[in-house]
């Protein structure tokens, strides 16, 4: 008899529950991971999968179909063991999917669709690391190998069809774009910082690693300045010095708690010519703000103040969400076909396939031939035919073989073994090493972002 | 087998074209590869037109305004290569850029032949007149691309300050490239435009008699000529730059747009096509 697999997902994220639920559940805090303490009950499932972001904490088993209450059951008793909540409590929290619904989750999740931002891409880089352990504690198999690998592509094709990961959605991402519209791009450039506080620091970290030419610092109180020039081998100056430090300067960021304006547009004004009027690209991150507003008017002069860049991020948010509706088109037909690899991962559709494939081969091999040699005579025709015949199913009698004896032994991975071999997945266009290749390519997309993200973080 | 290689490269320039615009709006970087090649192609089919058209000009001794035309837009397209692949980014700028030499070829061939024809007398025919041809017309190709380089600057400064961040804003290149390739235009436009009036005024000595006629193309090529060294002038030593330099191109497009038309048309006499001298 054969034993179907399924798989059952258990998770919350941050939609459904609060972080105090999501931090106990993430097991951060214990030394052994929880796929380690998972693996006692392995005889309940056959693959488990375990994934935690900030954002989210997942579960996901492939069982044999009977098993189910005893899965979950072990499951809610290993939940009271470890974090000491009740099933009954947790409950509410949690989403269960199953099979299909398992599936779209996972490629939604990937594609970051599920994320709190929409469509970031650091999700899939907590992805591929949480089935790297999956895999150092062996209890990924063939399903979740296939499900993963599968999500990563799926990931990259949403991301190369759709505009999902496009335009800035954080502060300073957007600002540096901003920058680059402006200014061609920030190499060379020379950045002028006001204030010598937190924000000042963050943003110097940000600006030095996008490769500007030199930073200098203005503050109130030099001492300050010193300070945060000595760590970012920047130039110190105080605020008196300002007049001659603006015509150095390609870019200011300006983030003092002075209660009035430090740059008003008289004041300005007067500088343009000095300057030969190069572009200068101010951000004022300040509340109550620094810049006089009016500065915007100037020539060459482009003023953006907190406000105006979180309207940037707002409207990149909404163009995502669009977006978010052209990949769930992608992801139906990514489920679609996923899910008939998983109802035809089994031993008698495996067989019909192999023994199609063959027939269809020695049918196309005998037409070539026969074009070939013309004067044959019915009988020898025939003799041709049973020949092929005979030819192909002893050969092809060995793997069906293999394949009745191994899945009894090794269930699924005689069957997937079989598939790959004689190619009877042919229609996937990609094998997964591609998707491999494919993916590590985006990492260095993602390194950028992430140092983005941690700018932002401190000025929302 | 001249007007079907002018019939060709028409085609394989709006084909590249419709690439161009097909990269703006999804800015596919193999898009604009594709653009780049069919347009090239474009290129060496209207330079075999070239070559036709000027052994024509040569043994009938006729000279008309079609195919003036004809190598203005091939000068354009050659200058557009000149950006592309130069350093400034500025890869939309295709898609602007290039409806002018098709608009030129598009002329040539709407233009009755023989109208507007200029008899290509021998004493025309010294060194210096396919110097002054190519030199003016390749500092108007420049100025070209330094105005619509201006209009894309002017476009873009608009959504910057205005602070609206959308379609256009994420399509247009970066302030800096465009000013970039305007100022470069400049220099280079100029640069030819003195060269083209010098070769002309040697020229005009040699089959005249007389290097200045005071005409009315030469008075507008003079004012041309002046306000785009004003614009070095006030670039170098004051900083004019970005809006300012992109109004100065708008001013000297225009006056260029009558110089090249209006004149060549309406008036008659020395200098304009379709007159006897």
């Amino acid at each position: 008899m054969e034993a179907l697999y399924k798989i059952l997902l258990i998770g919350l994220n941050h939609k459904t529950a609060p972080v105090e639920i999501r931090e106990k559940l993430s097991f951060a805090g214990s030394s052994v991971h929880p796929l380690e303490k998972l693996k006692a009950l392995n005889t309940y499932f056959k693959e488990a999968f375990f994934l935690s972001t900030c954002n989210r904490v997942e579960f996901t088993f492939v069982y044999e179909e009977p098993k189910k209450e005893a899965l979950l059951r072990a499951f809610s008793e290993f939940l009271k063991r470890e974090t000491d909540f009740d099933w009954e409590t947790l409950f509410p929290y949690f989403y269960i999917l199953e099979d299909e619904e398992a599936v779209k989750h996972f490629f939604e999740v990937g594609c970051g669709l599920d994320s709190l931002v929409l469509g970031e891409p650091q999700i899939l880089g907590q992805l591929k690391e949480a089935y790297r352990v999956a895999l150092q504690y062996k209890t990924s198999g063939i399903v979740l190998n296939k499900l993963l690998h599968r999500t990563f592509f799926v990931a990259k094709r949403v991301r190369t069809e759709t505009g999902i990961g496009g335009g800035a959605v954080s502060v300073s991402y957007a600002a540096t774009q901003l920058a680059k519209k402006i200014l061609g791009s920030l190499k060379g450039k020379k950045v002028l910082l006001i204030g010598a506080g937190e924000m000042a620091e963050l943003a110097c970290q940000h600006l030095l690693s996008m490769g500007v030419e030199e930073i200098l610092i203005a503050n109130r109180t030099l001492s300050k300045a010193v300070e945060l020039a000595e760590k970012f081998k920047g130039k110190p100056f105080s605020l008196e010095e300002l007049p001659e430090v603006l015509l150095e300067a390609d870019i200011v960021i300006s983030s003092t708690g002075a209660p009035g304006f430090i740059l008003t547009k008289k004041f300005l004004s007067s500088l343009l010519k000095p300057r030969k009027y190069r572009p200068l690209f101010i951000i004022d991150i300040a509340v109550p703000r620094d810049v006089e507003p009016e500065v915007n008017e100037l020539e060459n002069v482009y003023l953006f103040d907190i406000d105006d860049l979180k309207e940037v991020v707002e409207e990149n948010l909404k163009a995502r969400k669009k977006e978010a509706l052209r990949a769930k088109a992608i992801i139906e037909e990514e489920v679609l076909k996923t899910k008939r690899w998983l109802s035809e991962l089994s031993l008698h559709p495996t067989i019909r396939r192999l023994t199609q494939k063959a027939e269809n081969l020695r049918k196309r091999e005998l037409e070539k031939t026969l074009k070939k040699l013309k004067n044959l005579s019915s009988e020898e025709i025939e003799a041709l035919e049973i020949l092929t015949k005979s030819l192909t199913q002893k050969l092809i009698s060995y793997p069906i073989q293999f394949l009745k004896k191994g899945y009894h032994e090794e269930g699924r991975f005689a069957v997937s073994l079989i598939r790959e071999i004689y190619h009877l997945d042919e229609e996937e266009i990609s094998t997964s090493e591609e998707e491999e290749a494919v993916l590590d390519k985006d990492l260095s997309e993602e390194t950028l972002e992430k140092e983005n993200k941690e700018l932002t973080k401190i000025i929302q | 087998m001249s007007s079907f290689f002018l019939d060709l490269t028409f085609l394989i320039y709006l084909i590249s074209w419709v690439g161009s615009l097909f990269y703006f709006k999804t800015l596919e970087k193999k898009a604009l590869k594709l653009t780049h090649g069919v347009l090239f192609v474009g290129l060496i089919f209207h330079f075999l037109y070239i070559l036709f058209i000027t052994k024509e000009i040569y043994t009938t001794s006729l000279l008309t305004f079609n195919e003036v035309l004809g190598l203005f837009s091939f000068l354009l397209v050659l200058v557009y290569f000149y950006f592309a692949l130069g350093r400034e980014k500025a890869y939309t700028l295709a898609t602007f850029y290039l409806p002018l030499p098709i608009l030129f070829l598009l002329l040539n061939m709407l233009f009755s032949k023989k109208s507007l024809y200029s008899p290509f007398s021998p004493y025309i025919k010294s060194f210096w007149f396919p110097l002054h041809v190519i030199c003016a017309l390749l500092s108007h190709a420049f100025l070209m691309a330094g105005l619509i380089a201006s209009l894309m600057y002017l476009l873009q400064e608009r959504e910057i300050k205005k602070k609206r961040f959308g379609y256009f804003f994420r399509k247009l290149p970066p302030l800096h490239s465009l000013e970039r390739i305007a100022e470069k235009a400049l220099y280079n436009g100029f640069f030819l435009l003195t060269l083209g009036i010098i070769s002309g005024a040697i020229w005009s000595e040699l089959a005249f008699g007389s290097y200045w006629r005071w005409s009315a193309k030469e008075m507008i090529t003079l004012s041309l000529w002046l306000i785009y060294a004003g614009m070095i002038h006030q670039r170098i030593l004051i900083g004019w730059r970005g809006k300012r330099l992109a109004y100065m191109f708008l001013l000297g497009g225009f006056l260029w747009f009558f110089t090249f038309f209006v004149i060549n048309f309406y008036f008659k006499g020395f200098h304009t096509y379709g007159s006897s001298l």
